[in-house]
């Protein structure tokens, strides 16, 4: 039997629909006004009568309209937890996630948008994996199942016993989006269950792949193996560049860029400011990144402070992109939006991607 | 109902023609193969590519020529290929230590343009390339590019056709002109034999040299069947026919669902369902078709084309799959 927690944002993507782009802070009350009807309950309950494994599942769930309302009607064993008012908001996710994990559930199934996820991984971090229902109107982090079916297959699969993996939660600048600007950065990682594949019985049985972990670790041993003692090396946000620096030994603003030389920090958490007075400083640099978001861009989300000018002085050969194979096998093309047209048709063409060691990818990146 | 769409193999058995003769090789299986009869064997295998009978090497299976090529062959050279391939080629260029270059195939064409590697064979390089591409049934490769890279010398090239029936389409013609070619072709699809397992290469001398000491023992049976099948080229040329048939009925019916179905030079449709973990559900009901997730994502399937009863009930079931 699994203890599955359950917190839906009842106000997620209700701005959606009267063309608001996200119900953060008080907006949400303006869409009432325009209209906008609660859509986080039909998707938990398409997510809920998708379950496989409703015997195997015993729900911890928040209260009223938070979760309780829904699942109510349906037959499952639940027990209620924590209290809500009239209104709810950011706090009460939080505060509820985090009485969750105290009664020590196994997997955290949530409904909403990058906002929510945003304050589940405040409340949970890596500790406990979760299953993201996209229900909100901004779901640009990868942590989001496709759809409520996916989500249930997602929770099936865990309450048979699968491993899990680290995605990405963005930060979107919500006033900027309603600008028409997609200003984003990385915000953090949730665990979510991997879905198994199939292995069938084959004449050749598919190549059971590597952990991601293990193919960050080869990636950055491929990186370390051709570093240079006289370059200085700017390093992306994300997991699969922070392990080159933890393969070094060295510390890493996860969210942030760092400069490294002659295996050395030389830089922590650099804005455009101080990586343009290294750039003044050393003669030969290069910038290593790794895809943020589902939608592959290496430049424009979540490493903001790789700036058109710095990219232009250093130049596209001495780009290095690192992704993990499965990374990669999502992604048709890599893309760029570095705010720069210039500098994206500059960007734009034939990339290699290193996904391994002494592996790489040929792919191409569009604007 | 267990309907088996996963291995591209041909759908029904080779004539009588073929099984007879087979049936009665088992009585002599406490001897090895007669000498005479692999001769015969690379005789019509040369009749049959109008590639002279010094030029082929055989064996049982094209698997294991592929994987011994690319031992041979990647020491010392940086290796390409594409991606998504066929997974033999990917799983056996990871076990050497050579530097693996892949290139990422873009739907909804999956072609390959000198454009995307020319720059990279400066240095020695192992490439290889299977022609029709497996999973995505597409034709990689343009006769200009593939001129234009067997000129430089730093390159071998090994072509997998093992779908060549099919496509029609080969480049054995350059093998006169580039000693850097191998080709790879199998009896195992439009004939029907995967069974018995006849593989052979075309390649040139300098290539063959290499072989020199891998004399693979190939089981008479097997041996029996394929001279048998190559003097009954009429049956191959029947079973194209009548899968040709099946696919362009099952492409109509799929793609009327709204499932995106890719151009097939094979015996096999890559599709697109937009359904994840779409094998796993297909094979509730019995279905067998190809698992894609590991190269591509869950919701691609590679389904091999079946008998006409296999093909309406694996159009059917993906039809409810659709509208559930």
């Amino acid at each position: 039997m699994k203890k599955i927690g359950l917190i839906i944002n009842p106000i997620a993507g209700m701005g959606g629909s009267v063309g608001l782009k996200g119900t953060d802070g008080d907006i949400f009350k303006k869409a009432i006004k325009m209209g906008a009807q609660p859509i986080t309950p039909k998707r938990l309950s398409e997510l809920l009568s998708n379950l496989e494994n409703k015997e195997d599942i015993f729900f911890l769930v928040a209260p009223g309209k938070m979760g309780a309302d829904i699942v109510e009607n349906k037959e499952f064993k639940f027990n209620t937890i924590g209290e809500i008012g009239n209104d709810t908001s950011a706090e009460d996710t939080k505060r509820i996630a985090k009485m969750m994990l105290e009664e020590n559930i196994d997997l955290l199934i949530f409904c909403g948008g990058d906002g929510t996820a945003r304050d589940i991984f405040d409340a949970i971090g890596l500790k406990k994996p979760v299953v993201a229902v996209p229900s909100g109107v901004k779901m640009f982090s990868s942590v989001f199942a496709l759809n409520p079916r996916a989500a249930a297959e997602m929770v099936d699969a865990f309450v048979k016993g699968t491993d899990t993996q680290e995605k990405e939660v963005l930060d979107i600048n919500e006033d900027s989006f309603r600008k028409g600007i997609l200003d984003s950065s990385l915000y953090g990682y949730l665990k979510v269950p991997n879905v198994k594949r199939l292995l069938q019985s084959g004449k050749i049985g598919s190549k059971i792949n590597k952990t991601a972990a293990e193919n960050k670790v080869e990636i950055a041993d491929h990186v370390i193996e051709n570093m240079k003692n006289d370059i200085l090396y700017l390093l992306g946000p994300g997991t699969t560049v922070k392990a080159i620096t933890d393969s070094l030994n060295l510390p890493k603003t996860l969210l942030g860029i760092d400069a490294i030389n002659n295996n050395k920090r030389v830089g922590e958490d650099l804005n455009e400011e101080g990586i343009l007075r290294l750039l003044d400083k050393y003669n030969n640099v290069e910038i290593i990144v790794s895809p943020i978001g589902g939608q592959g861009f290496i430049f424009g989300r979540g490493n903001k402070q790789l700036t058109p000018k710095i990219i232009s002085k250093v130049g596209k050969e001495n780009i290095k992109i690192v992704a993990t194979a499965d990374k990669m096998k999502g992604l048709m093309c890599l893309r760029v939006d570095t705010g720069d047209i210039e500098v994206d048709n500059m960007l734009k063409g034939y990339t290699k991607v290193i996904i391994g060691y002494k592996e790489e990818l040929i792919t191409q990146i569009e604007c | 109902m267990r309907i088996r769409l996963d291995k591209n193999e041909m759908f029904k058995p080779p004539p009588k023609e073929i099984i007879d003769p087979v049936k009665e090789s088992i009585e002599n299986i406490n001897r090895y193969t007669p000498q005479v009869k692999v001769e015969e064997l690379i005789g019509l295998i040369s009749d049959y590519t109008k590639v002279p009978q010094d030029s082929i090497i055989l064996s049982s299976a094209s698997d294991i020529l592929i994987k011994e090529f690319i031992y041979l062959f990647a020491r010392n050279r940086q290796i390409i290929i594409a991606d998504p391939t066929f997974i033999l080629i990917t799983n056996t260029v990871q076990k050497t230590s050579s530097p693996l270059l892949k290139i990422r195939l873009r739907e909804p064409e999956f072609k390959i343009s000198l454009e995307q590697f020319g720059d990279e064979i400066s240095k020695p390089t192992l490439i290889v390339f299977d022609n029709p591409n497996n999973p995505t049934g597409s034709l990689l490769l343009n006769k200009k590019d593939v001129k234009t890279v067997l000129e430089n010398e730093n390159v071998i090239f090994l072509i997998d056709e093992a779908y060549f029936e099919f496509s029609k389409i080969s480049y054995v013609n350059f093998l006169i002109d580039f000693p850097n070619l191998a080709i790879v072709r199998t009896l195992s699809k439009s004939f029907g034999l995967a069974g018995s397992g006849i593989g052979y290469i075309l390649c040139g001398d300098v290539i063959k040299r290499k072989f020199i000491g891998l004399e693979i023992m190939l089981p008479y049976p097997s041996v029996v069947a394929a001279i048998n099948a190559l003097h009954n080229l009429d049956y191959m040329k029947k079973n194209i026919k009548e899968i040709e048939k099946e696919k362009k009925r099952i492409i109509t019916s799929v793609s009327k669902m709204g499932i995106t179905v890719f151009p097939s030079y094979t015996n096999f449709i890559l599709m697109k369902t937009g359904i994840e973990n779409i094998t796993q559900k297909l094979l509730k009901q019995g279905i067998y078709v190809h698992d894609v997730s590991e190269q591509l994502s869950s919701e691609y399937i590679r389904v091999t084309i079946g008998t006409e009863k296999e093909n309406d009930y694996f159009i059917s079931y993906l039809e409810q799959l659709t509208k559930s």
